[in-house]
C-alpha cells in the first residue's frame, strides 16, 4: 500500500481542521479553536480499488504561505489549499501561494478547495468563482459533509497517476 | 544505556531546561537507546514509537546526512497517545559505532504553547470579527444595498430594524474604519490615496477614537432636544463624523470651518438631522458634486471626506438630506437614525 504525506493548508479559520475531522471521524464542531502547529493523523482510502494511505497534516493556518515553517513541506506528495468562500482575503493571495508552494516542493500535486460552502447561494458562489484568480478544483462544506470525501478522492488520484 | 546527559553532551549544543527526552532510532524507526524522562519506551520489546507523524517523515529523515544540520518541527501537537500536549522536535543524523542512527528529542512547551494558544485564539477570532463586517460592508457596498435590507434580507424581524441597525453597525464600524476607507479608496479613488495623506487621517482618525474608545462620552446633541444624550458607540460615530471633516482644517489649502451647527431631532427616537456649514466652499455645480465618483489631488480634501462622512451615514440608514449654497459658503444636512439611549 502507498503511504502519502498530504498537508492542509491555507489561511487561519477556513475550516482545515474542521475538514480534517470530517474526513478522519465524519465529526464537525460550531466552536473554533486555533491550530498553532501541527496535528497528524492517518486514514486509508480507496482509490479505483487502490488503497492509499493519507498521512494528513493539519497546520496552523497563515495568511501567507511563506510564514509555514519549511520543514512541515518535507516529503510531502500532496497539498489542500483551503480558502473560505465567505471571506475574500483568504483566496487574495490565491495565485501567489499556490505559486510559492510548488516552488518549494516540486512535482507536488495541489488541489485548491472553497470551504464553508453551505453559508453562500449558488448565486454568490457563481459571483465569486469571478472573482477568483484561479479556479478552485471543488467546493466543500466541512460541516455538512459536502465534497469532502469527493476533495480527497480527487487528491488521491492526482497522487497516484490517475487523473481523467 | 545512553542517558540524557551524555547524549546532551555529545549532541546538543545548548540544552534547555525545557528538554525532555531523547531517543535514537534505527532504519526501521525502532527505538535503540531512550533516556526515558518523559515516557517509558526501554521496557517494550520491542520499542517503538511509530506513529503517523514519523511515518510521515522517517523516509526523509534517514536521507540526512551526519553532520548536517537539525530539522526542527515546531508545535507539534498530540503526536501520539502517550504524549498528549504541544512539542518542539529535533532531528539529527548521527553516527555512533561505525552506525547511522536518528536522533529526535523532544522538547514539551505544552505549557507556554497553551498559553500561546489561547492569545492566538483571540487575535484570530478579532480578526475573524472584523474580516466577517468587512464582508459585509463589502457586500452592501457592490449590491447597493441599504443596511435596512440586508437586516430584512437575513430575516432579523422589521421591529427592532433600526435598533438593529444601530447596533450592528455602530459597536463595529470603528474596529473596521480603516476597511471602510480602503473600500471607498478602491471604490472611488484608486492609488490616488499613495500620493495623498488619506492615510495620515485614518490614522489621526483611529488615534482619535482610540482615545476615547474607553470613556464613557456623553454628547449633548443640542440645546434644543438637551434631554437627549448619545451616548458609547452613538457618540464615537458623531465625534468621528466632526473628527473627519474638521481634519480638513489641518490639512487643507483653503482652512475650513466645520461644526455640528444644529441638531435637530426630527423623530425624536430614531432621527437626528445635523449640519456642517463650510463657509469657505463654494461648490459651482452640486449635482455633480452630488454624484461624484473620482477624486483627484487637485480636489479640496474636505469633498472627499465629506464623501466618506456620506458613505458612513448611508451605511447607519442615514442620508444626505440637503446641500445648499448660501452667500458665504455651503452648508451640508445630514440626517441619521438614532436609538436613544
Amino acid at each position: 500500500m502507498i503511504s502519502t504525506k498530504v498537508i492542509l493548508t491555507g489561511s487561519f479559520g477556513v475550516g482545515k481542521t474542521s475538514l480534517f475531522n470530517q474526513f478522519l471521524f465524519n465529526k464537525f464542531s460550531e466552536r473554533y479553536l486555533t491550530t498553532i502547529g501541527v496535528n497528524v493523523k492517518k486514514k486509508i482510502i480507496k482509490v479505483e480499488e487502490e488503497e492509499l494511505s493519507i498521512l494528513l497534516w493539519d497546520i496552523a493556518g497563515e495568511i501567507s504561505q511563506d510564514k509555514v515553517p519549511n520543514s512541515y513541506f518535507l516529503g510531502a506528495s500532496g497539498i489542500i489549499y483551503v480558502f473560505d468562500v465567505t471571506r475574500p482575503l483568504t483566496y487574495k493571495n490565491l495565485t501567489s501561494d499556490i505559486d510559492y508552494l510548488k516552488s518549494k516542493i516540486p512535482g507536488v500535486k495541489v488541489k485548491v478547495v472553497g470551504n464553508k460552502k453551505d453559508l453562500i447561494t449558488p448565486q454568490q458562489l457563481l459571483e465569486l468563482e469571478e472573482e477568483l484568480s484561479q479556479p478552485a478544483d471543488i467546493y466543500s462544506s466541512a460541516k455538512t459533509g459536502e465534497n469532502v470525501e469527493a476533495l480527497f478522492e480527487i487528491l488521491g488520484r492526482a497522487i497516484l497517476g490517475k487523473e481523467a | 544505556m545512553l542517558n540524557k546527559k551524555t547524549l546532551a553532551k555529545s549532541t546538543i549544543n545548548n540544552p534547555t531546561e525545557n528538554f525532555n527526552q531523547m531517543l535514537l532510532l534505527d532504519s526501521h524507526a525502532m527505538v535503540v537507546e531512550s533516556c526515558d524522562t518523559l515516557f517509558r519506551v526501554n521496557n517494550q520489546e520491542p520499542a517503538t514509537v511509530w506513529s503517523p507523524f514519523i511515518e510521515s517523515i522517517f523516509g526523509y529523515l534517514w536521507t540526512l546526512k551526519t553532520g548536517t544540520p537539525e530539522v526542527l518541527f515546531s508545535r507539534v501537537e498530540e503526536p501520539f497517545e502517550e504524549l498528549q500536549g504541544f512539542y518542539d522536535f529535533t532531528f539529527n543524523s548521527v553516527t555512533l559505532s561505525g552506525k547511522k542512527y536518528i536522533l529526535w528529542t523532544i522538547f514539551d512547551y505544552t505549557m507556554l504553547y497553551k498559553e500561546f494558544q489561547r492569545n492566538q485564539q483571540r487575535m484570530n477570532e478579532l480578526e475573524l470579527q472584523r474580516q466577517n463586517l468587512n464582508s459585509k460592508i463589502h457586500y452592501i457596498i457592490r449590491k447597493n444595498l441599504t443596511l435596512q435590507q440586508l437586516i430584512l434580507s437575513k430575516n432579523l424581524g422589521k421591529n427592532s430594524m433600526l435598533l438593529k441597525a444601530n447596533n450592528l453597525l455602530l459597536k463595529n464600524i470603528f474596529i473596521d474604519l480603516e476597511q471602510l476607507t480602503d473600500l471607498v479608496k478602491y471604490k472611488y479613488v484608486g492609488n490616488w490615496v499613495d500620493r495623498f495623506s488619506m492615510k495620515e487621517v485614518i490614522t489621526n482618525i483611529k488615534e482619535s477614537f482610540e482615545n476615547i474608545r474607553n470613556q464613557k462620552i456623553t454628547i449633548d446633541i443640542s440645546k434644543r432636544v438637551n434631554q437627549l444624550k448619545i451616548m458609547g458607540d452613538q457618540a464615537r460615530l458623531m465625534y468621528i463624523l466632526y473628527d473627519l471633516l474638521s481634519l480638513s482644517n489641518q490639512t487643507s489649502s483653503n482652512p475650513t470651518i466645520c461644526k455640528i451647527e444644529e441638531h435637530e431631532a426630527m423623530h425624536p427616537d430614531l432621527i437626528i438631522r445635523f449640519t456642517i456649514l463650510n463657509p469657505c466652499l463654494k461648490i459651482a455645480n452640486i449635482d455633480t458634486f452630488i454624484n461624484k465618483k473620482e477624486f483627484s489631488v487637485e480636489d479640496d480634501s474636505f469633498l472627499f471626506r465629506l464623501n466618506l462622512v456620506g458613505k458612513l451615514i448611508e451605511l447607519q440608514s442615514g442620508k444626505f438630506h440637503e446641500i445648499e449654497n448660501l452667500e458665504q459658503g455651503t452648508r451640508f444636512v445630514f440626517e441619521i437614525p438614532f436609538a436613544i439611549l
